[in-house]
């Protein structure tokens, strides 16, 4: 091994005869008569733009060596039209990013308006309508929902990670009081948990249990979504839905879920109580379902005041904003290729009937 | 994407702790994501550099236990000489995956460019040692450049 490792211009010590000669332009032998190695005159040891592009001029690259460099390999390639199917399904998951995102950008801006300093939800902005809404909905005396008071959420919830606390979303830590009422409104029972960061040996850890709520079906929700609808004045369409949709564990879009009836009134109703939605009313969404963990849970830690204070969560945010814009890319040109497809599969049933 | 999925518990902490991508969340199939990494592969064959980059940062992001988002984004960036970012993101990917000729072409390139030339050589072995039938094309660009060297140092 002589000329690979000689840095060009330099004679390395060693065992090499050195065949060298101050006006020699090219090498005479690779091998000396003892059989070490010989190198080459230094002054003719390649360097690396020449042992990769030879002598030619520029733009004369060989065209071996081109500028396309494999970016991998691949035993087998896998095909791309295999994703044509999941066309729709890659479209919502942008889509849900999206929401997940732009909500986290909403509670990042300063608040401008006399609209309540309370997390909004994720789904649907607070409107002058809906705070009308609210003041009639509460005072209502045949509301389904409760009163929840001027303070559903604990003030500050945190948590505690490698590098300091950070803010969770209040919305997430309704205080025992909220979760009674809801759980009450539901025909369940408080269960405190620890249910955002939870991992083994995890270094984050939160400082504040969650107060969740156990349905008598079995589910276990987070109660804060629900009393931040009801707390913020939301159409009752909405305040529905959100309660199908968690009770059930489908997505249940607004207007499409039955009215509400509580399984234990608030006081001043009269009327009897009934069990919660069941899932005969419900249209399903799969796909959208089962992303309702991660929205909850990168909600959860990006809708807080202060989401700079750890690295963590703008790197979280970076991941999320990273997949959607890839997701973006992929379900675009998936359209595309499935479009093609089919033009060309009509084009092919066409000519055999020609 | 996987039929009955759930997403395993501690997920967040995993995300937090960058142990885990958010493919825990969503739950696509490995031959997905290996598809989603060739149809950038042929954006990036079209000369669409930039959506390419933009898919293989999301697959880093979906899941960074895959290397192909590396590998990928390491030959790029040697393409456009950003040679610190190469070498980090192929390290990485030869870190995850050891066993890919491509990856180990790049590499020896990268070293080359830098001169180190013995550990260039190294690389360029290993990917030749990957591909002993010779249908590599990631393989035969470190043959080719080997020879190259080799009429050079004549």
């Amino acid at each position: 091994m002589s000329s690979v490792g000689t840095p060009p211009g330099s004679v390395p010590a060693g065992n090499f005869t050195s065949s060298t000669h101050t006006n020699a332009a090219h090498p005479v032998d690779g091998r000396a008569s003892d059989g070490t190695a010989r190198i080459v005159s230094a002054r003719s040891t390649p360097t690396a733009d020449i042992a990769l592009w030879g002598n030619y001029a520029p733009g004369q690259e060989p065209a071996s060596i081109g500028p396309n460099r494999p970016l991998f390999s691949q035993a087998a390639p896998h095909s791309a039209e295999s994703l044509n199917p999941l066309q729709g399904e890659l479209e919502l998951l942008q889509q849900k990013l999206s929401q997940i995102l732009d909500s986290a950008s909403r509670a990042a801006r300063p608040q401008a308006t006399s609209v309540p300093h309370s997390p909004q939800p994720a789904s649907v902005p607070v409107s002058p309508a809906a705070q009308q809404a609210r003041a009639s909905t509460t005072a209502a005396a045949d509301s389904p929902y409760p009163d929840l008071g001027p303070h559903p959420f604990m003030s500050n919830p945190t948590g505690t990670g490698p590098n300091g606390s950070f803010g969770f979303n209040p919305e997430y830590f309704p205080t025992e009081q909220t979760a009674t009422k809801i759980a009450d409104m539901l025909g369940g029972k408080v269960v405190p948990q620890m249910s955002i960061l939870n991992g083994p040996g995890s270094p984050f850890r939160q400082n504040q249990a969650n107060y969740m709520v156990e349905l008598p079906n079995g589910r276990t929700i987070n109660p804060g979504v629900i009393a931040q609808a009801i707390s913020v004045g939301q159409p009752r369409t909405m305040i529905d839905a959100i309660i199908a949709s968690m009770v059930t564990g489908n997505e249940v879009q607004p207007g499409q879920a039955p009215p509400f009836v509580p399984a234990n009134r608030p006081a001043q109703s009269t009327a009897a109580p009934v069990a919660p939605a069941s899932n005969s009313t419900v249209i399903a969404s799969q796909t959208l379902s089962r992303l309702d963990p991660m929205q909850r849970d990168t909600a959860s830690v990006l809708l807080n005041t202060s989401p700079q204070s750890d690295p963590a969560i703008l790197a979280l945010r970076d991941r999320l904003d990273d997949t959607r814009k890839m997701l973006q890319v992929v379900s675009q040109l998936t359209q595309v290729r499935s479009s093609a497809s089919d033009s060309q599969l009509q084009q092919v049933r066409l000519a055999r009937y020609a | 994407m996987k039929a009955d999925f759930t997403v395993p518990p501690g997920t967040l902490d995993k995300l937090l702790g960058d142990q885990a991508g958010l493919n825990e969340y969503i739950g696509l199939e490995e031959h997905e994501l290996q598809a989603i990494a060739s149809l950038a592969a042929r954006l990036y064959e079209q000369g669409r550099a930039s959506e390419a980059r933009t898919v293989f940062h999301g697959l880093i992001a979906l899941d960074p236990s895959l290397y192909l988002g590396y590998a990928a984004l390491g030959a790029m960036d040697l393409t456009e000489g950003l040679l610190d970012s190469a070498l980090r993101q192929l390290t990485k990917a030869m870190e995850l995956n050891p066993d890919d000729p491509s990856v180990h072409t790049n590499l020896g390139e990268l070293l080359l460019r830098q001169t180190k030339l013995t550990e260039a050589q190294e690389h360029f072995h290993r990917a030749l040692a990957l591909d002993p039938l010779s249908e590599d094309p990631g393989a035969n660009r470190a043959r080719t450049i080997m020879a190259a060297l080799h009429i050079a140092a004549r």
